[in-house]
């Protein structure tokens, strides 16, 4: 009775690796929140030059940034079976999108609004020891992306692309069988968790975030710790799918 | 996106609201969702599988009611980003539940989805002091509304709960990419579209059902690829029939909600206004 | 794969994707969607009332994930149960998509202005006639152009997504870059025009858009013209610039052919991030130096 239970439920795998995986799934998870809390978003203000950073949504930014990491990642994952190299260019394809968005924002701010970068919260960047504070034009808390702002964005769009693959590179080694349904089922749960830990970072921070000197970036303990569990319900549910999934051929 | 997500009418805040499921919405979310999937999945015939797409509908428009009644509160975030939550759990919880290749998978998806939902609102108001009223009940029916919109959707294609099925035709060809496209952007657009203080529920609940209806006609379509042929014009035909019919609908609901329609004109000067 | 054959592929995206990003800009400021719309959803609020299209679906990342994805299934499902041509059903999954996009566009429009009517703001019928075209041509474009994108790269270069998650995932790609490069133009300069150019928009002017176009009143179609000089070919220019360089770091440097090349590739993608930063640096600081100071650094306190 309990043994019919247990399979309905668990099916039948060796404990002690699934855990070993949950436990890095878990860790995947808070790495995503983290890369959120570093990448600097301003929101619907920033669009109007309004707040510092790239003006579009958190959730928006990190999963395109994120998705990009997946797609290289799965490219490397498929042609090279190698767990180090998919990580490392899951995250750098990630950071290399990242760049080239805050880059290319910039050159829209400077060249099509006529601002320079400046961030309001701080008076000196914390990189490059610029003043700042007096870039900043009237009525706005800041606009464009500081150096400073940019370094970190960079940092969190890597580690977003490389904690993505990290989930996905633990997901399709789950299925003992590499078929094109085990990589589409491997994607699309590391899609969701993705968005579930980008929407919990996004709700901490409250849409936007300078980087790693903003104020915000000290609450990232309690997103941690709410990541964390929700990851880790979640992370055990998609290995328990894989498991189910894993003996169809 | 925040500055209209303003509450117009007062907010019944009866204050801590109890977790309470039993309300005319959420039993029209579970229990017709769940017949139109066990209808659809245990009738032998493909062609009835458009009746999961019923239930599709009304678990979608289940769910964007909670999102309606969230959002109301003005998060900050934007309205999307609420659901993108409720379908990342969906999309895992459903997954889970079709893989487990059992008649009662949709059952143990509802219930599994309504704890994540409840732990995951909990912690979100408690530990990120959203404190953000009745949080959990709303994550609560956003997650399961979300979970048995996918597994309705993965019903609609092939009329079946086989988990073999699931995973080479659902998953393997990439449809699953249109559920969780689809119903997420189903379950948001309706209250995302009808944003304002005139908001009015029955107006955003009509969009939600076309939006659902919209999915199931792309549904309809990808049906084709399991090979089948009358039961994917079954679908596509009653669901073209339904969204005609929600859109009249929801056009009526404009022409009462709206403060002038004109076919054209200038701006309204600043008598009018005042 | 030969690297060659590759380069000639990625050369193919590469272009593909620019009119990709180009259109998929312009459609979302024809309706204006995205972050700019809280400012058109705010003008009634501020006795602005505007002819502008008012169409939010969801943010543009997943709208774009949306059509992209519509697009992919009647792809991949007219393929293989009619053996069409691949022009063919690209055209028709395009097509297909399309009106999906116009059916969630039109019910956004209408939806938004009907809960503003405590603002009197009308429903221009003409507006939406007349824009409406416009925004299915663009979203046509941007979906047929991620459909080619989406062949290419699982055909070609040996991805082994399918067609229809490909399409979703350069959706969501395509949108978060028009979302957070090619609105600015139009959210911080063609929005308020009436402002004087080289400041951000002060907040106290939140809602007071422009409203009146070249000749008689503004409406969405007049914004993309303008879009069209600036704003659209830098989200064409990253999109593809994302696309190009983050498949180049994989097919020139394929780790298939052993870990030295892996390392080269990452040693490359290193060196990239590292020229961004640096040209970010170079151009924060001729900004600061060309444009000058909002305030005199003198008269300033430091305040910590």
């Amino acid at each position: 009775m309990i043994e019919t239970f247990v399979s309905f439920f668990f099916g039948t795998s060796d404990p002690v690796y699934i855990f070993t995986l949950l436990l890095l799934v878990t860790f995947g998870g808070i790495l995503i929140t983290l890369s959120v809390h570093l990448i600097p978003v301003g929101g619907a203000p920033a669009a109007m030059a309004q707040a510092t950073g790239v003006g579009t949504g958190t959730t928006q930014l990190a999963a395109g940034a994120g998705l990009t990491g997946l797609l290289i990642a799965v490219s490397v994952s498929a042609a090279t079976q190698n767990f180090f190299f998919t990580i490392l260019l899951g995250g750098i394809g990630s950071a290399v999108m990242i760049a080239l968005v805050m880059l290319m924002s910039n050159v829209g701010y400077i060249y099509g609004v006529g601002v320079p970068p400046a961030s309001g919260k701080t008076v000196r960047d914390p990189l490059t020891n610029d003043r700042q504070d007096i870039y900043v034009s009237k009525g706005t808390e800041g606009h464009g992306v500081p150096t400073a702002s940019f370094i970190s964005g960079v940092f969190g769009g890597f580690l977003g692309g490389a904690s993505g693959s990290l989930i996905f590179e633990v997901f399709i080694r789950m299925d003992p069988v590499l078929s094109a349904s085990a990589v589409v089922l491997a994607v699309v749960l590391s899609i969701s968790l993705f968005f579930i830990n980008a929407v919990i970072a996004s709700y901490n921070i409250g849409g936007t975030i300078e980087g790693f000197y903003d104020a915000k970036f000290k609450r990232l303990p309690r997103a941690v710790a709410v990541s964390a569990t929700v990851t880790f319900i979640c992370g055990a549910l998609c290995l328990l799918t894989l498991i189910n999934f894993g003996g169809i051929i | 996106m925040k500055t209209g997500a303003r509450p117009s009418h007062p907010v019944s805040n009866r204050g801590k609201e109890k977790f309470i499921l039993f309300d005319k919405a959420a039993l029209c979310g579970i229990f017709l969702c769940l017949a139109g999937v066990y209808a659809a999945a245990l009738l032998p015939d493909t062609t009835f599988a458009f009746l999961a797409g019923f239930g599709m509908v009304f678990a979608i428009v289940w769910a964007s009611g909670a999102v309606r009644k969230i959002s109301k509160y003005g998060l900050g975030t934007g309205v999307p980003s609420v659901g993108m939550f409720g379908i990342g759990i969906g999309c895992i919880v459903s997954l889970y539940s079709l893989s487990l290749n059992s008649i009662w998978g949709p059952v143990a998806g509802t219930v599994m989805a309504l704890v994540i939902g409840f732990i995951s609102g909990k912690l979100i108001n408690k530990v990120l002091q959203m404190n953000v009223p009745s949080m959990e009940k709303r994550m609560a029916e956003m997650a399961a509304g979300s979970t048995l919109a996918m597994t309705a959707s993965a019903v609609v294609v092939g009329g079946t709960l086989n988990n073999i099925f699931i995973f080479h035709d659902y998953v393997g060809i990439g449809i699953v990419a249109v559920g969780f496209i689809g119903c997420s952007l189903a379950i948001f657009h309706a209250y995302n579209a009808n944003l304002g203080p005139d908001e009015a529920p029955d107006r955003t609940r009509m969009l939600a059902a076309l939006d659902s209806f919209l999915v199931m006609f792309v549904l309809g379509i990808a049906s084709f690829l399991t090979g089948e042929v009358i039961g994917p014009i079954v679908t596509i035909f009653i669901s073209i029939v339904f969204i005609l019919i929600s859109y009249y609908k929801y056009w009526t609901y404009i022409q009462r909600d709206a403060w002038k329609i004109t076919s054209t004109g200038l701006l309204p000067g600043e008598e009018d206004l005042n | 794969m030969d690297p060659l054959f590759g380069m000639g592929i990625l050369a193919l995206i590469g272009a593909v994707a620019a009119i990709a990003g180009y259109t998929e800009d312009l459609e979302s400021v024809v309706g204006s969607q995205s972050n700019p719309n809280s400012q058109v959803q705010l003008a009634p609020q501020m006795k602005y009332p505007h002819r502008l299209f008012n169409k939010a679906i969801s943010g543009e990342p997943l709208s774009n994930a949306m059509s992209a994805t519509v697009g992919g299934i009647v792809f991949v499902a007219f393929m293989s149960a009619f053996q069409l041509p691949v022009i063919t059903v690209i055209v028709a999954g395009s097509a297909v998509a399309a009106i999906l996009h116009i059916f969630l566009s039109t019910t956004s429009f209408f939806g938004r202005i009907a809960s503003q009517s405590r603002f009197k703001q009308p429903l221009y019928m003409d507006v939406f006639k007349r824009n409406i075209s416009v925004i299915a041509a663009y979203a046509f474009m941007t979906t047929a152009c991620v459909l080619i994108i989406s062949y290419l790269m699982t055909t070609y270069l040996e991805n082994p997504i399918p067609v229809p998650l490909m399409a979703f995932l350069l959706g969501i790609m395509v949108g978060s870059i028009g979302s957070s490069v090619g609105d600015i133009q139009y959210g911080a300069e063609r929005q308020f025009q009436n402002l004087e150019f080289g400041a951000g928009v002060n907040a106290a002017y939140s809602g007071n858009i422009v409203r009146k176009a070249e000749s008689g009143t503004r409406s969405g179609i007049d914004n993309s013209w303008f879009s069209a000089k600036f704003g659209g070919p830098t989200t064409g220019i990253t999109f593809a610039a994302v696309l190009f360089i983050t498949s180049w770091l994989t097919i020139l440097f394929n780790p298939e052919w052993g870990s030295i090349v892996g390392w080269v590739g990452t040693c490359a993608g290193i060196l990239f991030i590292l020229l961004t930063i640096l040209a970010n640096r170079i151009l924060e600081k001729s900004a600061r130096r060309k444009f000058g100071p909002y305030r005199e650094e003198e008269k300033t306190e430091i305040v910590e």
